[in-house]
């Protein structure tokens, strides 16, 4: 006789990643859960019939095994987060493979699918025992409440959604004493929000736009504005005047976003990592602040419209620098929503990025606020660091 | 629903009051209704927002098209009375200075 299966048989479509595959928005959590929880191991584990496997893994490799033999099907028969502080004072799961392999530590919350049923976990290892604080514990809270909306979904959108998470850059980057990342929560499946940086010789590229509307009109068009911006990497790289290459961007796209009655707010910025200095472009976007070292807190204000709202339109650059110890965020207007005076958004942004240890945890504290806000907007952070005495 | 009373003025001036949320759902309203303000003849137009408490992209974007029909048309759009909370949109997206906030209704167009 053979014993029912543990885990639930998941209808093919239900889930927005199937197994083998990676899953750029999940990698993003499993990464900020490690750092904000500061364990050695994250993940997030599916339990699909007999078998659990892991759409995302950090800091270690995870196969896929049998369901009965994980930490992580006591969290979906518990029904409920998890904490086992010292594996080796439970018996129960003293003899899994993972306990045996020296993990002392385990966290996990359920994910629910649309049903409300535990399928899936996200959670969290350690090799010693330990305890997590209560400001952790919210981080895992809301991290999972973030987990959930990338993990299930029709699957139409879902594979949007997924396609979309993949057009933003699969890791943050660190270079010297610098660490630039950012985060993309859309409202609905997909969004009209993007954010792109790429590292070319020691200059950094990097940019935020806010397209008109939400959902899938506004995915498509930000993905074009991503791409012509891209395409004027090299030409940024090499010091062109961030005037020119916007204004021949806007040009280029001027007649799509015509044709879709759409416009797009957007900052566009290059930093030499170098010497710090700042070149950017705001193109009606006005979101873009500077934290220095000694605690002030400066809103970079442009005078530029959007692009694509007016034929003739063009752009100007402005420069700053960014010394050791500053700050620089870039987000869009849904940022706003979230907090408690949007009209002074500059003072509380300004402190929130101030008083985070770094960046991972200045994100995940934006991810927290949006979980516990609701936000109904598109909500983009772009967010770039320069370690003090560097 | 949003309600956009429209005001036909002897001068020919049109003037469209949206009252509440002007977003995504609401933009669509306001774009035709400026359209239609503009099919019938009107293609000076005066937006009165005194009573429109919240604007975002879309509702921006709204009256962006209908300052493009408007114009096209040989005429023009102009906003007046935005709260606080709408003119902190037209001044972040630097949109203030291609529609420049009138204090009043009846004096939008004297310049």
């Amino acid at each position: 006789m053979t014993s029912p299966p543990l885990g639930r048989r998941l209808p093919a479509d239900s889930l927005a990643v199937r197994e083998g595959q990676t899953h750029a928005g999940l990698d993003r959590i499993t990464r900020l859960l490690r750092l904000a929880l500061d364990v050695p191991m994250a993940a997030v584990t599916v339990l699909e019939d007999d078998v659990a496997w892991r759409p995302s893994s950090a800091g270690f490799r995870a196969p896929s095994l049998p369901v009965e033999q994980t930490l992580c099907l006591r969290v979906v028969e518990h029904d409920g987060p998890l904490e086992i502080r010292d594996t080796l004072t439970e018996a129960s799961v003293a003899d899994l493979p993972a306990v045996r392999d020296g993990v002392r530590f385990y966290a996990g919350m359920p994910l629910r699918d649309a049903t409300g049923v535990a399928v899936a976990t996200l959670c969290a290892f350690d090799r010693r025992p330990r305890e997590l604080t209560e400001d952790q514990r919210e981080a895992m809270v809301d991290l999972a409440t973030w987990a959930e909306t990338e993990l299930f979904a029709s699957s139409e959108m879902a594979q949007a959604r997924r396609v979309q998470a993949s057009l933003l850059p699969a890791a943050p980057l660190r270079d010297g004493a610098w660490a630039v990342d950012g985060l993309c929560l859309p409202a609905m499946s997909v969004g009209g929000d993007f954010f792109d940086y790429e590292l070319l010789d020691s200059v950094l590229h990097l940019n935020l736009g806010d397209v008109m509307g939400k959902g899938t009109g506004a995915a498509l068009i930000g993905a074009a504005v991503r791409t012509a911006l891209r395409g004027t990497g090299n030409a940024v790289a090499a010091g062109v005047d961030l005037g020119i290459t916007v204004t021949h961007s806007a040009n280029a796209l001027l007649p799509d976003l015509e044709r879709a009655e759409s416009f797009v707010t957007l900052v566009e910025a290059a930093v030499d990592l170098t010497d710090g200095e700042l070149r950017y472009v705001d193109a009606g976007s006005g979101l873009v602040l500077l934290t220095r070292a000694d605690g002030t807190v400066e809103a970079l204000s442009g005078e530029d419209r959007p692009i694509g709202v007016w034929r003739g339109d063009h752009w100007t650059e402005v420069r700053r620098v960014i010394a050791p110890g500053d700050r620089l965020l870039i987000c869009s207007d849904g940022l706003l929503d979230l907090l408690d005076d949007p009209q002074a958004w500059s003072q509380e942004a300004g402190a929130m990025v101030m008083e985070a240890d770094d960046l991972p945890s200045f994100l995940t504290s934006v991810a927290a606020l949006a979980a516990r806000r609701e936000a109904s907007d598109d909500i983009t952070v772009l967010a770039l660091f320069r370690e003090p005495g560097a | 629903m949003i309600e956009i009373p429209v005001d036909h003025r002897a001068d020919g001036i049109g003037v469209l009051a949206p009252s509440g949320r002007l977003n995504m759902v609401s933009a669509r309203a306001l774009r035709s209704a400026i359209e239609e303000l503009v099919a019938a003849g009107h293609a000076r137009i005066v937006l009165d927002l005194a009573e429109t408490s919240f604007l975002d992209s879309s509702g921006l974007g709204a009256i962006i098209a209908g300052l493009k029909t408007a114009r096209q048309a040989g005429g023009d759009l102009r906003i007046a009375r935005p709260t606080p909370e709408v003119l902190a949109v037209f001044q972040l997206t630097n949109m203030d200075r291609l529609l420049r906030p009138r204090d009043t209704v009846d004096g939008a167009f004297d310049d």
